[in-house]
């Protein structure tokens, strides 16, 4: 079913799902997010084909190599010219190889980055198999974070062999409830991995390092409608502005910033969104409640 | 213009063949081309241009000298006297300031060519040391000059920098280093996705990108003990409203935009009435609301955040006013349409420094990134004021606009996107205290003077205030706390981009003409024109619809606005 906060006035249309009729409209929840034009070529093979043929705009299509035509004269040495070296080669050798030890640190630490990244990075073909619930689900619990399933009190975690019991196969009316990612480093590409959760009533970010207003942004673009119960402790790069739009976030009651103590103007933040958000509770950070 | 005509035109295209030595002396131009323009090619630091073009600053220094001897001394430029034309006594001039400097001999005045004055100066960081000490030379050869040093312009010169490194020469000429006319440092700093036009929307979502990756990308390597680079984004989205009559087109830039990967919500009257209790929905029959990568940030972070990436990479700012671009006419590349017209190449430029000195700069590659005044700059060269293609002006003239602050102690509160009238009128909340900013574009009839930067405030009371207090009711108190103006780079045409080669001057791009959303789309157009000047053609972003061509053929690219 199409999520509740789209409201499409007359633009919605059924196709057939991966497991049954769906709701789509054109190219939006179901592919990755920006990427068919971000390299200027088309992604994978999205599962579900729309109802018009993409029409080739000037900025959708990738140009044709335009080669020297027949008759301008070329030297004999165009065959030793460099057909695959481009700009990044010349870059690469203007830039050198740093073997400082910081460098070599830095570097080694940029590669651990890069693979977190490509790891935590949306995943269509898990999506595809598993639906967006249980596709979450399997992402948590498999980089050691941990799910609790709605109607459920037990968390879904990995055990001391590293195993965990979640279905590989969809199952429908199964929703996640809560997220505890404390103990893993999720980034902003993971958050994009935990997409179209209907039923998100808790996050817990805490003391995940990477956490910053951009992935408070992504949160707030999510799951403004569901979550209750937040919790950003010790998530050192958030600053107020990202403490700020939490007002976003309507339903919530729940919001722990243990460790912003320092920040500049936090009481007043915290002023703020209990004006924004009558029923919050915010934990961790000690303010004065105006006198009513 | 298909892109082997960018490929044949563009001087430097052959770059990417050469062997690039670290010490910038000399340049090999290997590869095929056509054999004129191979001629041609104005590969700046060659002997053969140096013994063509006699240096005309010689005569001027002795005239400076001269009236150095009889009048009242001339403040220093901060430049070295010797403009040090010819490459020999260059490298030998380079030698001899660096040893003067190393032995602290140097006696010229401290140099104020682009430092970033808010504490982060250089004290560690050897490549920034360096720099500060070779920056006595006047830069009289560069690859690219960037007229211009706001965002745009600072924003293309990051990206050359940080892709070609040594390889290329790139000098910036800013007018004002404080800025203080200068749209970008002015501006609201919003940043939205909600456009009509693709590549407008591509060009944001690299901008957002980009902001989120400021910390990383624009970290200066011997500052690792300051506080990273902060642009200070607020992620609070931008809400597009819209009437009766806008509602069609709203829907249809709604679909674009989620075409595109963008996370919107479109919300009717009453869902909007419910999100947001403080809006007064009378007339208002639909709302688009951006929830992802949207919001404001602080602009000067931003540019200052970039210069200083910039410099650090090597790029070298010159605090002065362009007076002349001159150069010569390609006579083996012809222009044919109604008559014959001979593409011209430009060489160099003529700078007037602050304390009235002025000095010429050679280049192989200009990119005009003036903002509001390119135009002016556009009719220097002759843009405007020729025949045929050379009489139609670049439609960029500066359109002044006002942005207030208000304090409304009842006002929406923490949960307010940058909401956008149908009628054009917009506001947003600024800091924690109960202040907004607001504004609107005035009707064409009205357009304000853009002599100075003076503000009306009778605007705001008789037409900006009735608007927003009509939008949101508790608007109706409050109390105007302070007020700016800055000028549009407006484009005439069709108020969108012109970035691009002008088609009869064979190295000049012109990329202006942003007309209000030049901030957030800066990034992505400084990374466009660095793939433009490298590898002669648009890789990730084609921008080939902004070209200056659609002016001559009168096709306009309008962005739909919503009403």
């Amino acid at each position: 079913m199409i999520s509740m906060n789209m409201i499409m006035l007359g633009q919605v249309r059924q196709t057939q799902g991966f497991w049954g009729r769906v709701d789509v409209c054109t190219r939006c929840i179901w592919t990755t997010p920006g990427s068919f034009f971000k390299d200027g070529k088309s992604s994978k093979q999205e599962w579900y084909t729309p109802n018009v043929a993409h029409k080739a705009e000037s900025w959708n299509i990738p140009k044709p190599k335009q080669e020297l035509p027949e008759s301008e004269w070329r030297s004999v040495f165009q065959h030793f010219r460099p057909t695959r070296l481009g700009l990044n080669v010349v870059h690469a050798f203007q830039k050198g190889i740093d073997f400082r030890p910081s460098a070599l640190k830095n570097w080694f630490k940029d590669l651990q980055t890069n693979y977190n990244i490509t790891d935590q990075s949306y995943n269509q073909d898990r999506v595809a198999a598993l639906g967006f619930e249980l596709a979450a689900a399997h992402f948590m619990v498999h980089r050691k974070g941990k799910i609790r399933f709605r109607n459920s009190v037990d968390w879904v975690q990995q055990d001391e062999d590293g195993e965990y019991e979640l279905s590989p196969h969809f199952i429908p009316d199964v929703y996640v409830e809560a997220i505890d990612a404390t103990g893993m480093d999720l980034l902003y590409e993971g958050l994009g991995s935990m997409v179209n959760l209907k039923h998100l009533k808790s996050l817990n970010l805490s003391g995940c390092q990477n956490i910053d207003d951009w992935c408070i942004d992504r949160v707030c673009a999510q799951y403004w409608q569901t979550l209750e119960h937040l919790d950003i402790s010790h998530c050192t790069k958030v600053t107020e502005n990202g403490i700020a739009a939490l007002a976003r976030l309507r339903a919530l009651k729940t919001l722990n910033i243990t460790g912003f103590h320092q920040l500049n103007d936090i009481q007043l933040v915290c002023i703020l969104l209990e004006d924004s958000l009558p029923d919050i509770e915010i934990i961790g950070v000690d303010f004065m409640k105006p006198p009513t | 213009m298909p892109s082997a005509l960018y490929n044949s035109m563009n001087p430097l295209c052959n770059t990417r063949h050469s062997v690039l030595t670290k010490l910038n002396v000399a340049y090999r131009c290997i590869g095929g081309g056509l054999k004129g323009q191979q001629q041609r090619c104005n590969l700046t630091l060659s002997l053969r241009t140096y013994c063509q073009h006699k240096p005309p600053t010689p005569h001027q220094q002795t005239k400076d000298q001269v009236d150095r001897n009889d009048q009242e001394k001339r403040p220093s430029s901060g430049y070295a006297k010797q403009d040090y034309g010819n490459p020999i006594s260059r490298t030998f001039g380079i030698i001899s300031s660096d040893v003067r400097n190393f032995l602290g001999l140097a006696t010229d005045a401290p140099v104020n060519t682009g430092q970033v004055s808010d504490g982060n100066d250089a004290s560690s960081g050897s490549s920034l040391a360096r720099h500060n000490k070779r920056e006595n030379i006047w830069p009289a050869h560069c690859d690219v000059l960037i007229v211009g040093g706001g965002i745009i312009g600072t924003s293309i010169a990051y990206h050359l920098k940080e892709k070609a490194l040594d390889g290329l020469n790139v000098v910036v000429v800013e007018q004002d280093n404080t800025y203080k006319q200068a749209s970008t440092v002015l501006s609201v700093g919003g940043i939205r996705q909600q456009f009509s036009i693709p590549e407008n929307i591509l060009l944001s979502q690299y901008g957002a990108e980009f902001l989120r990756h400021a910390h990383q990308w624009l970290a200066v390597e011997g500052q690792q003990h300051q506080p990273p680079p902060d642009v200070q984004f607020k992620p609070h989205g931008y809400l597009t409203l819209a009437s009766h009559n806008g509602l069609q087109q709203l829907q249809q830039n709604y679909q674009l935009q989620r075409e595109m990967g963008c996370h919107m919500e479109l919300l009717s009257g009453h869902h909007l009435k419910d999100r947001f209790p403080w809006l007064n929905t009378d007339g208002v029959e639909a709302g688009v609301l951006g929830l992802q990568d949207e919001g404001w940030f602080d602009p000067w972070a931003l540019l200052m955040s970039l210069k200083q990436k910039a410099v650090s990479l090597g790029v070298e700012y010159v605090e002065g006013k362009v007076t002349a671009m001159e150069g010569e006419s390609l006579d083996d590349m012809v222009v044919e349409g109604k008559a014959r017209a001979n593409i011209k190449n430009l060489r160099h430029a003529k700078v007037q420094l602050s304390n009235g000195e002025t000095r010429d700069i050679k280049f192989a590659i200009v990119v005009v990134a003036a903002g509001a005044w390119t135009g002016q700059m556009a009719r220097m060269v002759g843009i405007g004021e020729g025949t045929d293609i050379m009489s139609v002006p670049v439609p960029v003239e500066p359109r002044k606009r006002y942005v207030y602050c208000f304090h409304a102690p009842e006002g929406p509160g923490l949960d307010a996107p940058l909401t956008i009238d149908p009628n054009g009128t917009y506001f947003r909340r600024e800091g924690l205290r109960g202040l907004y900013l607001c504004g609107q574009s005035p009707p064409p009839d009205q357009e304000p003077d853009t002599q100075d930067l003076q503000v009306d405030e009778d605007f705001f009371y008789n037409v900006v205030w009735p608007s927003i207090a009509n939008r949101v009711p508790s608007f109706n108190e409050l109390k105007l706390h302070s007020s700016w103006a800055g000028y549009y780079d407006y484009n005439t045409f069709d108020q969108n981009a012109i970035v691009g080669l002008h088609p009869m001057v064979s190295n000049m791009y012109l990329v202006t003409g942003f007309s209000g959303h030049g901030i957030q789309q800066a990034l992505g157009v400084g990374r466009a024109i660095m793939e433009a000047v490298l590898e002669g053609e648009y890789k990730t972003i084609n921008l080939e619809r902004f070209a200056f061509e659609r002016v001559l053929i009168d096709d306009p690219l309008y962005e739909e606005n919503i009403i």
